[in-house]
């Protein structure tokens, strides 16, 4: 084994060796549950039955339940909100952060934007709650400001979660997006300019292409993240703002039929891997460079 | 009379509390190839930010074409600036990169395809079809140098500003882009301006020089002028190699400073305003020297008595490197034909020069020499 490419010393340690526990970890805790899963949902609910092999989950969740196709199409809808919000807040400030603040301002500037992804995410929902409660915080200084007059009816809808789901995902958007404008030659921004674009031209035709690996990834980890939301959507959604893990969550501890929670968790990972597959793609990129990131 | 294009106008720069250029004033003239020179901070690249609107200056004017162009950005200036380290797009190829300036101003693509192939071979790109779609970090250092200068001379500015373009480029690279520069400058008749801290860089392509140190205009002048006629003692020490020699000053001839430098007297050529009594620093061109062991060079009315420290085979010359009085360095050329080596290291030596030759400048009371 080698530290790097061309590298000649020897290591005397077998690679599978030293890989071992990453793998062992990865079977273990990620393919055999998959591949159990994948089990489940051939066989029928009764116990006395499990030998059996049928396709009647699939029937069920896919023809017979007109909910899982309002779910996922609601799902995919305000993951997608919180993925364009996301990227029109992030983006002004990562490149705030990282062209026009001073230097000495750029870590303070970062930990605040880091710092709330610390505390627990069930906290933040709390506050959240008590935020957009029909006569929250936010209801008093709206109120204040004489913008409203009856109770606020944010909470349990589809707008709490999209608010909920880009605070608590602003995380996987900035940071990517901040690395790749750090990296950006100030030179090559003055260049355009010399040459005679403005600045809505030197946006277009410079910054944003050259972030364009980075927008990608953004939007795909947010979209990813979105999609996987639990606690967001199950305690600021209600029963309007319903997701789709909620559907998974309430087919294996609600009704308890783990065969049918296991069509809808393989759906859910055919779907992610479509998104990274797509976010890939529309970076340009192969999967090697989006690594790097 | 020949038109001036930019003219710099007391113009001072003030970052903070710290004055970058201070109050300086010249005028460059067309298809000019003209050079600021000067240690790295002493405000060339300021200056020529300002020139091409990064910067504005805090107090005075810069003129493009007679126009007051204090207020104007850099996309709507006249002026093109190729950065230090070029800052070529890296997102774009070869042809993107050279045809952006005029897709900025919205040219057909026709005109654009026939411009960017016509300027690839301007720059001696060739062939051109395959350079223009090459990416940008296939190219080697000479060709991207090429590209970015295209990439400004496609847009037929006014002044084709440089930042330092040949600092990132190896010794041999760099003399070559040196003449293809100055060949290229011939061709398309454009103003440059340069920025260098490289003398030998600034006098082989330049026009006129203006020295700078301390964000202060020293200087300005052809290469030959600021080579024989330093006006300050920056000028002489900065601009070719030269001896440094301190003595008191006993009187003054005519122009000719008599120092005492130990128990000697010797002459050189006031260049400014120098006080009996005070100290000198005198500024002797190494290839004025005469060395012999003979005693033949005694019609030199400065003569020093030294011996040789190191011999330094320079190619088209040997630098002898001699030591005096009690060890004080000067050196000396031998342009020797055949590389015949006459001297021995620790041999005793005479140097000897002219008193013309000799440039005196008001020392700031110590005296001080090159020693070893």
């Amino acid at each position: 084994m080698t530290l790097f490419r061309g590298d000649k010393r020897r290591l005397n340690t077998k690679p599978l060796f030293l890989a071992s526990p990453a793998v062992l970890i990865l079977l273990l805790l990620v393919f055999l549950p998959l591949i159990l899963l994948v089990l489940f949902s051939f066989h029928p609910d009764a116990p006395d039955e499990q030998h059996v092999w049928t396709l009647e989950n699939y029937k069920f969740v896919f023809i017979n339940n007109p909910l899982f196709y309002k779910v996922l199409f609601q799902t995919i809808l305000i993951s997608l909100y919180a993925v364009i919000i996301s990227l029109f807040i992030c983006f002004p400030v990562a490149y705030y952060v990282a062209k026009i603040a001073r230097k000495e301002n750029k870590l303070t500037l970062v930990l605040l934007i880091i710092a709330p992804n610390m505390v627990s995410g069930f906290i933040i929902i709390l506050s959240w709650l008590l935020f957009l409660a029909d006569y929250g915080v936010l209801y008093f200084i709206l109120k204040y400001l004489g913008l409203i007059e009856g109770p606020l009816h944010i909470l349990y809808t589809r707008v709490a979660v999209t608010i909920g789901l880009v605070y608590s995902s602003t995380l996987w958007m900035f940071i990517p997006l901040y690395a790749v404008l750090e990296s950006l030659d100030n030179s090559l921004i003055e260049a355009a300019a010399d040459l005679g674009a403005s600045n809505n031209r030197i946006l277009l035709r410079i910054i944003i292409p050259y972030s364009k690996t980075a927008i990608s990834t953004g939007c795909t980890l947010t979209f990813l993240s979105a999609l996987g939301s639990y606690i967001t959507p199950r305690f600021l959604g209600g029963k309007s703002g319903l997701m789709y893990v909620q559907l998974v969550f309430d087919a294996f501890y609600t009704s308890y039929n783990w065969n049918r929670g296991a069509v809808l968790a393989i759906f859910m990972v055919v779907i992610m891997a479509v998104m990274v597959f797509i976010g890939l793609r529309a970076s340009g990129t192969g999967i090697k460079e989006t690594m790097k990131l | 009379m020949t038109k001036v294009i930019v003219k710099v106008e007391k113009v001072t720069k003030k970052f903070g509390s710290f004055t970058a250029v201070n109050n300086i004033n010249f005028g460059i003239l067309e298809n000019e190839f003209f050079s600021l020179l000067g240690p790295s901070g002493c405000g060339k690249t300021t200056t020529l930010r300002m020139i091409s609107g990064f910067e504005r200056p805090t107090i005075g004017n810069i003129y493009i074409y007679g126009e007051l162009a204090n207020n104007i950005p850099p996309y709507k200036r006249k002026t093109n600036l190729i950065f230090q380290n070029l800052a070529l797009f890296p997102i774009m190829n070869v042809y993107k990169n050279i045809a952006f300036g005029l897709e900025m101003q919205g040219t057909t693509k026709r005109i654009i395809k026939d411009k960017v192939y016509k300027y690839l071979e301007t720059i001696n790109l060739l062939p051109v079809e395959r350079y223009a779609r090459k990416s940008i970090n296939m190219l080697s250092g000479g060709e991207k140098q090429r590209v970015a200068i295209a990439r400004c001379l496609i847009l037929e500015p006014a002044v084709l500003l440089l930042d330092e373009p040949l600092a990132s480029l190896d010794l041999k690279l760099r003399e070559q882009m040196k003449i293809e520069l100055k060949m290229i400058q011939h061709r398309v008749k454009t103003t440059f301006i340069y920025v260098t801290h490289d003398q030998t860089e600034a006098s082989a392509m330049s026009n006129r020089i203006g020295v700078m140190n301390k964000g202060e205009l020293l200087q300005l002048g052809t290469p030959e002028e600021l080579y024989s006629k330093p006006n300050c003692e920056f000028v002489a020490k900065f601009i070719g190699d030269s001896n440094k020699m301190s003595g008191v000053v006993e009187s003054i001839i005519d122009g000719i400073v008599h120092y005492r430098f130990g128990d000697s007297i010797f002459y050189a050529r006031a260049q400014n305003d120098i006080k009996v009594g005070g100290t000198v620093n005198v500024y002797t061109r190494l290839e004025d020297i005469s060395i012999s062991r003979e005693t033949d060079i005694v019609k030199y009315k400065n003569l020093i008595e030294a011996w040789v420290r190191e011999i330094v085979f320079e190619g088209t010359a040997t630098r002898i490197i001699c030591a005096y009085g009690d060890n004080k360095r000067f050196d000396a050329l031998l342009f020797a034909k055949k590389g015949k080596r006459k001297y021995k290291m620790g041999e005793k030596i005479k140097l000897g020069w002219k008193m013309e030759d000799a440039k005196a400048f008001r020392g700031n009371g110590v005296v001080k020499d090159d020693s070893f």
